[in-house]
């Protein structure tokens, strides 16, 4: 039986609408600072200075900043930032000569994001709602991209790609944390399966 | 296929710095895969390779610093 795309894809927004509105609720899969900690080896003492707003909705799938954090005064866009955990971490790193733009389809995470901006009174984090497809980014004005957990959901990641190389400066970088289908997978199930995965 | 779609976009110095097999217990711990989903792979996948099903990986890349590397520009 094929699966109906649109309607989990419609069911995943839901899903991070509920934990956006509610993120300590109790879900079948992880979230929060403990996961982030344990599991994808983020700081724990460095997560312990973020807002419990900023960390209690974090559903990633690694650490995307692990590679290596931006300079002081850089420019960051943070594809699908959720409640801005990695957004917050990228802010700390470039300081108030910097600019984190961080970009969510959905609307309770925007708003989410933007409370969070509002509580820690970070200025160089601008929140906007957007499309991983589409940033609303200018050209060649961004020294590093960042993403977790969000490029397999588009129903068009090239064009997720394209868009990346076209805001980042020349020399900037791609760091980004996510799922990828094995090869070998039975046909079958990898033509479903890639429609989240590949 | 993912460092493909990335160097076909014209990125260069592609790493992928971590790569870790996900089987599908672990799986339906990520919020990406709902419920429906992971029910779905098990009945779809052979139990044989329910422990390596997807990677969870890190990846790494640089848009040229000259202009004549960036030939692949949107």
């Amino acid at each position: 039986m094929a699966l109906d795309a649109a309607r989990l894809r419609e069911e995943i927004s839901k899903v991070y609408r509920e934990v956006a509105g509610d993120p300590k609720k109790g879900y079948h899969f992880h979230t929060g600072p403990d996961y982030a900690a344990e599991r994808l080896g983020y700081s724990r003492a460095v997560l312990a200075e973020l807002p419990d707003a900023v960390t209690a909705a974090f559903a990633g799938v690694g650490n995307p900043l692990a590679a290596g954090a931006p300079r002081a005064g850089d420019t960051v866009v943070d594809i699908g930032a959720g409640s801005g955990m990695d957004t917050f971490l990228a802010a700390a790193a470039v300081g108030p000569t910097g600019k984190v733009i961080a970009v969510d389809m959905t609307d309770v995470m925007f708003e989410r994001g933007c409370d969070n901006v509002a509580l820690t009174g970070l200025r160089q984090i601008e929140y906007h709602k957007g499309w991983a497809e589409a940033l609303p980014v200018t050209d060649t004005s961004v020294d590093l991209v960042i993403s977790n957990g969000v490029i397999n959901l588009s129903p068009d990641k090239d064009r997720v790609f394209r868009e990346s190389f076209r805001v980042l400066k020349p020399g900037g970088r791609l760091q980004i944390a996510d799922i990828v289908v094995h090869r070998d997978i039975p046909s079958a199930a990898r033509e479903d399966i890639a429609i989240w995965t590949a | 296929m993912l460092t493909k779609k990335v160097l076909n976009v014209g990125f260069e110095a592609i790493v992928i710095e971590e790569r870790r097999s996900v089987g599908i217990d672990e799986l339906a711990h990520y919020p990406v895969f709902p419920e429906e989903l992971v029910e779905f792979l098990r009945r779809a996948i052979p139990e044989s390779r329910h422990d390596e099903l997807v990677w969870s990986v890190a990846l790494t890349a640089r848009k040229p610093s000259t202009p004549e590397g960036d030939t692949h520009g949107a």
